[in-house]
């Protein structure tokens, strides 16, 4: 009865394939799901009667549409686009932190240069001096706040790579679970397919984390490779583990080995590229505009002089680690360089001030060191506080100091023999430190003598001009040398060749020392973090050091913070400080324009691999539909067929009766 | 594409592009709402640059604009106040001319009204902006004419700074704003001094730097008398004698009458004869311009009959005999002053008399000192006679007209300050406008663009839902019977 029994098959056979198209109907939307197929094979042949006749009709097997070239390739981009996704959500929100307009770093920056050219009308009027303080306190409260949620956006990373990490090692336990199972089934000779949908839709999930792609494994289930392939598993018992400290880039390894390995795709390669890029960069930009903004101002007001005048005693804002190491070593802001500070040392009850030269080399010298060379001019004391770490300066004696450079009222007229007296006034001008030297031309008296002149020559010995000083010079009156140098001779006499020479000084402070230790400063703090307006300067305006020469009404430090807005002294020197802080907010404008567009990429090449994969492996009701039929129409024959040879048989045994 | 598309990849296409549809819609519904061209910097970075750096741009202009309004108006002010003293300096001119045919009381009169109008330009010298003084220079906090509590000239001692206030109104354009009173009331140039009165002191050729007036006192210290004649000095010489010179400058004639030196005449630098005898030891002999000495004429050598030369030996003093210099006779004596520090030189080479010297150290007055010294002239406190007074009141009409041309200079100045400012002020206005407009363009949305587009991606949203639902609703079962 070889009819029956093929018949039979068939409608096995045929019932198996209903109930697979069945199931892929039911899974049409289920994620992860592969349709799948009956796979039908002819029985083997029977011998009737000499003749081979088929037998029927097996299942050989039902298999799931998958290609693992096309589904590699998701997974890779899975990996890269989450990787991606996350650097974009993060990066965002470094955009909308570094964001322009009201409010913002920029914009109070913008604010505080208008606030100084404002005040550079009336450097003296307290509102205007009250109204820069505040927008500047504004300023670094801004730089403040930007560092601080800078840092809770490294914080919310450190903590997304825990979860995650948490996340894909829970994964990976899950895999291993499945892909024990799917082996065991393999060895059994089964086909797993829901398994290994199961388990692709895991790895799938891992990809989102770490980059992974998965190959079938000879002993059955699948070995995982990780690390853009420099790591290779034959089962999925992978743990990994962060090697890093906190507050540093994660570092990953797998459980067990210290060796460091790097993800090229996934979540954590996304958040690992943040960690050491964008969010290090931005910190560190700001951090470096911060110590500019700070370092490039106090070197100009350290040398300035506050509405009361000099001072009577200065404590430094700025500890240095150890006040016996170099203070280049010590101190975190520069650059700082070897060169000269001039003190002014005024006697408050007669007014004569005299300048005094300190050769410093911050390279090698130490805090204690600038102390000893202050405490060596006399009248100036020095003491160390805060273990040793900041140092106060103060006059004694009823005397007075300043880093202003002005000229002395008395000068060193040592060399001199004739007894006019020569004094040096006016704000010099010119751009860099330098030494005039007077020299006289004739003997005779200042104002009678005909012919009588003084020649000047600054330190390379370039003529600055010729002067005369004979008759027709009014004794006492100001000559005008330049570079807002005045030369006034008292009357008296003058002999030929001899000469005086006297310190223009543009900058008392040429090593930079002064700012680096927070003398006399503007800010205290020496990153983003920690810069604030200087106490001092805040509790009383009038602190505010903008003149130069000694007038409440002058603008001379004023007119160089103003100079300093054009002025390349941010970013190793290639931009403005405004440009600085610029670029921060553009790069990360350019990185997230530059993400969104990788973004987009990636959304399109996954769509194109996921309609590939939908067109091979996708559940399509209506071909569904026709397999249904088609499969119907089968069971229908085999039936008919079973009919059939009843009534045939019937025919036949009717014979009998 | 597939060939083989399932109804799950064509839901996804859906959602994909409705989504894209949507973003782009809530993008534009963004520019029409807000009417910005982009929402965050990334939208397009080069812009953001672009903006940043226009911005920067305005901000520096509209902070060069609030410099120049303030400066202008400081200028202005100034401009104003240095108009009115110059008005008064005109004021005290005609004073001046008006005094010359005064009768003595209308002087007091004119006197007065001096004085009246150096309160009102000690006012204007004083005026102050906001509480910032204007002719105060760099220490704008201090009143710069403060009165002189000794009651000498200077009247009004400037107290404010030695240096202009300046202000960058731009960049690379700097404006004297503030300036230092000293430059616009103070002396002009120093020009020779001058001497009145009789001595035949002469100013050197040295260069003096006293100021103001002054006084130069030439007293007698020894006359002396060449010998043979057996005249000599009398017991009052030292004190009371009043000529002044070296040998050659004066004379004694002595005739002995007695032939036995008890009797004769002597007359000074040909004066009067005087009768002397041998019991005269302090005889006063006048010469003929008023000069005395007074000789003792008790040993006349006998016989003696002619002239004799001799020597008045004296000091000079610029104040008041604290100092005292001997008479050198030469061109240029540098006589100290010691109450002041300052120095005088004088031409002592012609002097032959005792005396007092008003000296005044021409271009050295400030215009307060100035206006005090025509008051005081007009009062005639120095007591000069004649046409010392006359030339005395044209001299202080010169220093004024010196002073009104100095203010005139710094109106002129300051006027073409302004004048630089309201330049500035307007090509500030368009670049800033110029500006503004760019970044109207970097950063604004184009509204009917926007529209446009707002409309079109409306259209593909619907295009979409409606393909959507076409190729969605075509089912297989619809067909199976």
């Amino acid at each position: 009865m070889l009819s029956f029994s093929s018949s039979i098959t068939a409608l096995r056979a045929n019932q198996a394939a209903l109930n697979t198209v069945a199931n892929n109907i039911a899974n049409a939307g289920t994620p992860g799901y592969h349709r799948q197929q009956v796979q039908f094979g002819a029985r083997a042949d029977v011998n009737v009667g000499g003749q081979l006749i088929g037998s029927g009709v097996d299942i050989k097997g039902v298999y799931r549409q998958f290609n693992s070239i096309i589904e590699g390739s998701l997974l890779e981009n899975n990996s890269l686009r989450a990787s991606v996704d996350q650097q974009l959500v993060v990066s965002r929100q470094i955009e909308t932190i570094l964001g322009p307009g009201e409010g913002s770093i920029h914009t109070k920056l913008n604010n505080f240069y208008a606030d100084l050219r404002s005040l550079s009308t009336e450097p003296d009027n307290s509102s205007k001096r009250l109204i820069a303080i505040e927008r500047l306190q504004s300023l670094t409260n801004e730089i403040n706040t930007i560092s601080s949620r800078l840092t809770q956006v490294e914080r919310d990373v450190e903590r997304q790579i825990d979860a995650d990490l948490d996340e894909v090692n829970r994964f990976f336990n899950e895999a291993t679970e499945l892909n024990e199972k799917i082996r065991h089934e393999q060895l059994l000779g089964r086909n797993p397919n829901n398994m290994l949908d199961q388990l692709h839709q895991k790895v799938s999930q891992i990809s989102e984390v770490v980059d992974v792609s998965v190959v079938e494994s000879k002993n059955g289930g699948f070995g995982f490779s990780l690390f853009g392939g420099r790591y290779y598993s034959e089962s999925a018992e992978i743990q990994l583990e962060k090697t890093s400290q906190s507050h540093e880039p994660a570092t990953f390894a797998l459980a067990g080995s210290d060796k460091e390995m790097e993800f090229a795709g996934g979540r954590l390669a996304g958040l690992q590229q943040l960690q050491k890029n964008q969010l290090t960069d931005v910190k560190g930009r700001l951090d470096s505009f911060a110590k500019d903004l700070v370092f490039q101002f106090d070197k100009i007001h350290s040398t300035g002089l506050p509405v009361s005048g000099e001072f009577e005693i200065l404590a430094s804002n700025r500890p240095v680690s150890d006040a016996s190491l170099p203070i280049d070593q010590a101190t975190s802001l520069g650059p700082l360089q070897a060169g000269s500070v001039f003190v002014s040392v005024t006697d408050t009850a007669s007014g004569e001030r005299n300048l005094h030269e300190m050769s410093f080399d911050p390279a090698t010298q130490s805090l204690e060191d600038f102390a000893a060379a202050f405490t060596s001019i006399a009248n100036l004391g020095a003491t160390f506080s805060n273990n040793n770490q900041s140092i106060s300066l103060y006059g004694i004696n009823d005397h007075k100091f300043d880093f202003a450079g002005r000229f002395p009222t008395t000068l060193d007229s040592s060399g001199l023999t004739g007894s006019s007296v020569p004094a040096i006034s006016g704000d010099y001008t010119g751009s860099k430190n330098d030494v005039f030297t007077f020299t006289f031309n004739g003997s005779g008296t200042v104002g009678v003598t005909d012919g009588l002149s003084v020649q000047v020559t600054d330190s390379t010995g370039g003529l600055v001009g010729n002067f005369d000083i004979g008759q027709g010079y009014e004794p006492g009156s100001d000559i005008e040398i330049g570079d807002g140098v005045m030369l006034s001779l008292q009357s008296g006499t003058i002999v030929d060749t001899e000469n005086f020479s006297v310190p223009t000084i543009q900058s008392a402070d040429e090593t930079g020392v002064l700012a680096a230790i927070g003398i006399n400063s503007l800010f205290s703090g020496t990153d983003a973090k920690t810069i604030q307006v200087s106490h001092e300067v805040l509790n009383d305006p009038s602190r505010l050091a903008l003149s130069r020469n000694g007038d409440a009404g002058n603008a001379g430090v004023i007119d160089r913070f103003a100079a300093l807005r054009n002025a390349a002294v941010s970013n190793n020197g290639k931009s403005t400080l405004e440009e600085s802080v610029e670029q921060i907010t553009v790069d990360i404008a350019v990185e997230v324009s530059q993400l969104t567009g990788e973004q987009t990429n990636f959304e399109l090449i996954g769509n194109q691999l996921s309609q590939e994969i939908d067109s091979i492996s996708g559940v399509d009701p209506n071909e569904e539909m026709v397999f249904l039929l088609q499969y119907q129409k089968a069971y229908e024959a085999s039936v008919r067929v079973i009919s059939t040879m009843d009534q045939v048989l019937s025919e036949l045994f009717n014979i009998l009766r | 594409m597939s060939i083989r598309n399932t109804s799950n990849f064509l839901s996804d296409q859906v959602r994909y592009y409705a989504q894209v549809r949507s973003s782009n819609l809530s993008f534009l519904q963004f520019q029409a709402s807000t009417g910005l061209k982009h929402s965050r910097s990334s939208d397009d970075p080069l812009a953001a640059q672009r903006l940043f750096s226009l911005k920067r741009t305005t901000n520096k202009l509209d902070a060069d604009k609030v410099v120049i309004d303030e400066t202008e108006h400081t200028l202005n002010l100034s401009v104003s106040n240095l108009t009115e003293a110059h008005q008064v300096t005109r004021a005290a001119q005609r004073i001046g001319l008006d005094a010359r045919q005064a009768d003595p009381d209308e002087l007091s009169v004119l006197a007065n009204e001096v004085d009246h109008l150096l309160g009102r330009l000690v006012s204007l010298g004083n005026s102050t902006d906001g509480g910032r003084y204007q002719y105060s220079g760099q220490a704008d906090k201090t009143i710069p004419f403060v009165k002189n509590p000794n009651g000498d000239l200077p009247p009004y001692i400037y107290k404010g700074s030695q240096r202009s206030f300046e202000v960058d109104v731009s960049e690379n354009v700097r404006i004297e704003s503030l300036k230092n009173g000293r430059e616009v009331f103070g002396s002009t140039n120093r020009t020779t001094s001058v001497y009145i009165g009789s001595t035949g002191a002469k100013p050197g050729p040295g260069t003096d730097n006293a100021t103001d007036q002054g006084t130069l006192q030439v007293t007698h210290t020894a006359t002396s008398y060449i010998g043979g004649s057996g005249v000599a000095a009398g017991t009052d010489s030292a004190a009371r004698d009043t000529i002044i010179g070296a040998v050659g400058t004066h004379n004694l004639t002595i005739v002995d009458q007695s032939g036995t030196g008890t009797s004769g005449t002597i007359q000074l630098n040909g004066g009067l004869e005087y009768p002397w005898n041998a019991s005269e030891a302090n005889l006063r002999i006048e010469g003929p311009t008023g000069e005395v000495v007074y000789v003792d004429t008790q040993n006349i050598t006998a016989g003696f009959n002619g002239d004799i030369d001799l020597t008045a030996d004296g000091t000079i003093s610029t104040d008041g005999g604290s100092t005292v210099t001997p008479i050198d006779f030469s061109n240029n004596q540098i006589i100290s002053n010691s109450t002041d520090q300052t120095v005088t030189n004088v031409d002592s080479s012609e002097i032959t008399r005792v005396g007092t010297e008003s000296i005044e150290y021409q271009g050295t007055s400030d215009l307060f000192s100035t206006l005090v010294q025509l008051r005081d002239d007009l009062r005639n406190t120095r007591g000069l006679v004649g046409d010392e007074w006359d030339d005395a009141i044209i001299r202080r009409d010169g220093d004024i007209e010196r002073h009104a041309t100095q203010i005139l200079d710094v109106i002129g100045v300051q006027s073409v300050s302004l004048e630089s400012i309201v330049a500035l002020r307007d090509r500030n206005r368009a670049y800033n406008l110029e500006v503004n407009q760019i970044i109207d363009d970097v950063e604004n949305a184009d509204l009917t663009d926007v529209v446009l587009q707002l409309q079109q991606e409306q259209n593909l949203l619907e295009y979409t839902y409606a393909t959507s639902s076409t190729i969605l609703s075509q089912n297989i079962l619809d067909y199976l019977r």
